[in-house]
């Protein structure tokens, strides 16, 4: 064991040795020499290689369509083909690439995006779809993998001290998080993207003078305990209070306010929490903030697929087209990768009841921003979208090409606890085809 | 409401004084070795603790809470010279106990209340948890019921332990080594592991036991035959999906309720294995991978494969099972145990202080696995009753066990000291909560009842009723459909949504036929009142609106009574006390009584309970939400209502500096110090009233709050 350790890789040893003191997500746990040894997470040179391509993003803005969203309706629609149902194709701003009735806005945008048609995944369920899509590793009773926002911290860790680098908006409750990393790599989770960071106002009743005093107090009353125990544990505590108010009074902050966008732009996100997420995230990354998730659920169209399909897809388009168009015109989307994902598609076959049921066979995802190639289509499914017939992708591929354009060191293993080898998506290969 | 049993639990510690002389006898042991090993590593053991410091950490070690200002109180002022051991005693007997301790299981074995259908089979899976500890079960015995355990819900809780990893039986086993055995295996499921000796084979041959322990749905044998009536009597083919979706339909409220156990269920090798010792996809027959060498080969049909397994596992023969069960309460007392991880443990590994190790093995075995004995005796050492260690100790550095480690609380812990702060009761029975639980079983075993009843034929002919039902209903939601895409097209949302909507609530309707026409006309012939039988179908999905009208109602009630025993009759007084019984009573409960976990963003997960997705899976990292919900969150308004356990007894009090006691007692367990003291009451002097909510909240937002010393 030992000798795995001393081959730790260089660069991911000192990262990990000059992470800031302070950290939003586990203040002033920086790791001792000793606690490298034999604490959670091993960095080990098995396969680690130096040579990294050059990273064409900085940040993700990752859309997760949770359910399993309809490909055939959204963005490899069969034009007359029995499979297609009652929705149409309509053209985009991108030659020779159409989409889905439904999301007419997005069409507008598609000079930004790359479609994968071409995705196929081995699991049929929900939870270990997704689990399967945030983590390139199926679900297991034994171990929590970590999901790629947390790789990403791992590896290169936060642009901005004061806020999280990993944050998932929407109501994500069994979203793997940061695996078996350690906790600070785990995600701020934000059910309501409008109510703000939680509870970082003052209370209503308390003035800034008071509450300053209040924390003044705090600080003398526990000297002796701090002097007594100098245990990393409790200078945390000390180190997260002073980290705490420092964010209340941050400027940073301001980055979780929507109510300083004008009315029109947050009206064009839509009127509902992932419109409204999506403009947090984009909120978030223009303060570096690394990662962002943002769900929407529904898509489970079992029964009255082409009822509740539109439905979904006009919240999606919203805040789909209005991300790329707000991040293209800030000069924001060469640096941010939009990603669409989901669990599966659907069945081309419609059922009795006016539905389509669970597909990882064939699917699709977006891709824009980020280095990526705009108005492109990658892959392709047959006529009737049953089959991938050309560029097929697994789903640790798709992966692999996120971790790509970030940079990130696709061979480098590190070992949970329990020593067991671990890649950022799990040998998937990088599509480089998809970059400009 | 109930005050404190102190009393009554001394009259109880003198009953036991017998048993005590022979506990404190085995304590002495323990620190006798502990004083050689001080001698041999030349460690000075840390000073004893002052009873400030017992009371608390002992509140929080057994009862998982800090104890109230009356417990603290009555406990510093006795005089009596076994106090400790009796309060002890007491704590180990409460409720505290049977809530702090299912908290520290919960973690271990991933309880999970909210995984599918978990309104059935998980809260009585907890139950089952909490009924062990409440009346001490042996460990041995409790682990044999967890392996051993099927059967419905209603019967037997434990088979949430099966329930847990529905679908992964090698996983299963997996977890079942590492938590009983300390022994790591989960590399071997793909491959012979790497850093230990066990092979690929070896992880098939112990999977082999449990892999008949299937987790499903309550089927009986006219369930079963009803299939393939339906096929029968249903003349076209297209029909037969309708048929099964129908039947899936009235199965619903029974889903995930029953584990099962096969006893020709056999794992195969994986498509891939790769070794010589056999061929891929080879069925594999159990054998134990170490212990005692226990073979079944096909001529032990006879033998039931679980018990042989629950057997070997629990034996004395198998030395790591009493090696982990001794470490991991050691480790629950000191912090630290003497193998660690304690988990994880190989040929080689070896314990810090290998006479201790034996002498506690030995404790363990020679009481039955008694656990409540064997903490007894841990927390009556001096080791334990000294100071906290001041200085940190790394993982890799060995513990000489000087006194305990500092700890900061578990998530648990501190949501349950802050329950303290607040509920003046804080280990009462959560009756309401018990009730509901047991109903629901109770009703889904009525359910179970109705299915019994029947007839292949009758079960077959209602599947076929609900069938032609859905399609009807379908042939509207068609028609709805139409009339969206029209709405849709005509530019009409507002139409669109609201024809959408209507759509969806057709759905709900198969939901309420299948009540309508299957359950509740055969209960009422099996003579269930037609409350009973309301509750019994719409409650396994959560709790009917006359389930929760009806809770509401005798909650008024029993808040009604309270308030008149304390004699409040000013109606602002009644209407502020009803609020925060309503309100904060029935929020602020014991993390016990919780859903396990509590919700993402739940002051408990800010803190670092754990997801219950992997074992032992809790943290205990400073963040800043913690900071933001102490500082700026409801905590502190709880805390603060006036109807509060902490504001009603800084009330009471009147002098400035009995009122800065009762604040530090409350939350730490001591009065304030000289310095303290005189900085605070002239604060108080100055400010007025208003400092001492400045106080509360300072020390609510203090280390000394969130450590246990």
């Amino acid at each position: 064991m030992k000798e795995l350790l001393q081959k730790s890789d260089e660069v991911t040893r000192r990262n990990f040795m000059s992470r800031a003191a302070s950290t939003f997500l586990g203040v002033g746990m920086m790791p001792a020499a000793n606690e490298l040894l034999s604490g959670k997470v091993y960095g080990a040179g098995a396969g680690a290689s130096a040579l990294r391509q050059v990273p064409t993003a900085k940040n993700v803005i990752y859309l997760y369509m949770s359910g399993g969203m309809t490909h055939l309706d959204t963005f490899d629609p069969k034009p007359g083909a029995e499979t297609q149902g009652p929705t149409k194709a309509i053209k985009t701003s991108a030659d020779g690439v159409r989409i889905g009735e439904y999301l007419p806005r997005t069409a507008q945008q598609m000079h930004h995006a790359c479609i994968i048609n071409s995705l196929t995944s081995t699991q049929g369920a929900h939870e270990q779809g997704r689990y399967f899509m945030h983590t390139s590793y199926t679900l297991r009773g034994t171990i929590r993998h970590p999901a790629m926002g947390a790789w990403l911290l791992k590896f290169q860790d936060r642009l901005n001290e004061t806020l999280p680098g990993n944050v998932v908006i929407g109501n994500a409750s069994r979203h793997p998080g940061a695996g078996f990393f350690e906790a600070r790599y785990s995600p701020l989770m934000i059910n309501n993207p409008e109510a703000g960071l939680q509870n970082s106002k003052r209370m209503k009743d308390v003035t800034e003078d008071q509450f300053h005093s209040r924390i003044d107090l705090a600080q003398k009353l526990d000297q002796k305990f701090q002097e007594k125990y100098s245990h990393k544990g409790v200078r945390a505590y000390k180190d997260m209070y002073d980290d705490a108010v420092g964010l209340m009074q941050s400027k940073d902050l301001a980055a979780f306010d929507l109510s300083q966008e004008p009315t029109e732009l947050r009206e064009a996100y839509g009127d509902d929490a992932f419109g409204q997420g999506c403009l947090l995230a984009r909120r978030l990354v223009e303060n570096n903030v690394r990662f962002v998730e943002v769900s929407l659920g529904g898509w489970d169209t079992h029964q009255g697929n082409f009822v509740r399909a539109p439905e979904r897809c006009d919240v999606l388009d919203r805040g789909l087209a209005t991300l790329l168009e707000d991040l293209h015109r800030r000069g924001m989307l060469d640096e941010t990768m939009v990603v669409v994902a989901t669990e599966f598609g659907r069945t081309p076959d419609i059922n009795q009841n006016v539905g389509r049921d669970h597909y990882p066979k064939a699917f699709s995802a977006l891709l824009a921003g980020g280095g990526v190639k705009g108005g492109t289509i990658y892959g392709k499914t047959d006529e009737e979208g049953r089959e991938v017939v050309e560029g097929k992708m697994e789903v640790p591929d798709l992966n692999a090409t996120i971790g790509y354009g970030l940079g990130l060191p696709l061979d480098h293993v590190l070992y949970s606890p329990s020593k067991r080898p671990f890649t950022v998506a799990h040998n998937g290969q990088p599509f480089a085809e998809v970059f400009a | 409401m109930k005050k404190g049993v102190s009393f009554l639990a001394l009259c109880t510690g003198l009953v036991l004084a017998g048993e005590a002389v022979a506990a404190s006898k085995l304590s002495e042991k323990i620190d006798d070795l502990l004083a050689k090993s001080y001698a041999a590593h030349g460690v000075e053991p840390n000073a004893p603790a002052s009873d400030e410091v017992f009371v608390r950490r002992i509140y929080l070690d057994v009862a998982g809470r800090v104890p109230t200002k009356e417990e603290a109180e009555f406990f510093l002022n006795s005089k009596a010279k076994d106090k400790r051991s009796v309060l002890i005693d007491q704590l180990l007997d409460s409720e505290g106990y049977v809530n702090h301790f299912y908290n520290f299981w919960a973690d271990v074995l991933r309880v999970n209340t909210r995984a599918n259908n978990s309104q059935v089979v998980f809260p009585a899976y907890a139950a089952f948890v909490k009924d062990s500890l409440r009346e001490n079960k042996s460990y041995d015995r409790f682990v044999r019921e967890l392996i051993t355990a099927n059967g419905d819900a209603w019967d037997n809780g434990a088979i949430g332990y099966y329930m847990r990893d529905r679908g992964m039986p090698l996983d299963n086993m997996s977890n079942t080594v590492r938590v009983f055995l300390g022994t790591r295996l989960e590399c071997a499921q793909c491959h012979d592991h790497p850093f230990d000796k066990w092979s690929q084979m070896d992880y098939y041959q112990m999977a082999a036991f449990s892999y008949g322990m299937r987790a499903t749905n309550y089927s009986n044998e006219q369930m079963r035959q009803a299939g393939g009536l339906v096929r029968k009597m249903v003349d076209d083919r297209s029909k037969e999906r309708d048929m099964r979706r129908a039947f899936n339909e009235i199965q619903r409220p029974l889903r995930y309720t029953s584990v099962t156990k096969s006893e020709t269920s056999l794992p195969r090798l994986p498509h891939d294995y790769q070794y010589s010792d056999a061929k891929p996809e080879d069925v594999v027959r159990p054998r134990t991978m170490f212990g005692k060498d226990i073979e079944l080969t096909a001529e032990d049909r006879d033998k039931d494969r679980l018990e042989v397994y629950a057997q070997w596992l629990t034996s004395d023969e198998n030395p790591r099972f009493t090696t982990v069960i001794a470490n991991r309460l050691w480790k629950k007392a000191f912090g630290r145990a003497l193998i660690e991880p304690l988990d994880e443990m190989m040929d080689g590994s070896e314990a810090s202080h290998p006479e201790l190790m034996a002498f506690l093995e030995k404790r363990m075995e020679e009481s039955g696995y008694d656990m409540k004995g064997f903490l007894r005796m841990i927390f009556n050492t001096d080791a334990y009753q000294r100071e906290a260690t001041t200085e940190e100790v790394g993982l890799a550095d060995v513990y000489q066990f000087q006194g305990p480690m500092l700890r900061r609380m578990s998530a648990e812990q501190i949501w349950d000291s802050v329950v303290t702060l607040v509920n003046p009761d804080p280990d009462a029975i959560d009756v309401r909560g018990m009730e509901r639980a047991y109903e629901r079983l109770e009703n889904t075993r009525k359910m179970a009842a109705v299915m019994d009843s029947q007839s292949p034929r009758e079960l077959a002919k209602a599947a076929i009723r609900i069938g032609e039902l859905q399609r009807d209903l379908q042939k509207d939601y068609d028609a709805l459909q139409k009339r969206i895409t029209q709405a849709r097209e005509a530019g009409e949302d507002g139409k669109a949504r609201r024809l959408s909507s209507e759509a969806n609530s057709l759905r709900n309707q198969v939901r309420s036929s299948v009540q309508e026409e299957i359950y509740e006309p055969v209960m009422k012939k099996m003579g269930e009142d037609d409350q009973g039988m309301a509750g019994a179908y719409s409650m396994y999905g959560g709790v009917s609106a006359a389930e929760a009208r009806k809770e509401r109602e005798a909650l008024r009630k029993e808040i009604e009574m309270e308030m008149d025993a304390m004699g409040l009759d000013n109606p602002s007084q009644r209407k502020g006390y009803y609020s925060f019984r309503m309100n904060v009573g029935e929020r602020v409960k014991r993390a016990a009584n919780m859903e396990s976990p509590a919700p993402r963003g739940h002051f408990l997960r800010q803190f670092g309970q754990s997801d219950r997705e992997t074992i032992e899976n809790a943290n205990y990292d400073a963040s800043v939400p913690q900071a933001l919900e102490l500082m700026n969150g409801d905590t502190f308004k709880m805390v603060m209502n006036p109807y509060s356990a902490l504001v009603t007894n800084v009330k009471r009090e009147v002098t400035p500096q009995d009122r800065v006691d009762a604040i530090f007692m409350s939350l730490l367990s001591r009065p304030a110090d000289a310095d303290e003291r005189r900085m605070l009451v002239a604060a108080v002097m100055e400010g007025g009233d208003d400092v001492y909510e400045d106080i509360v909240h300072s020390l609510l937002n203090t280390s000394q709050f969130l450590f246990i010393q």
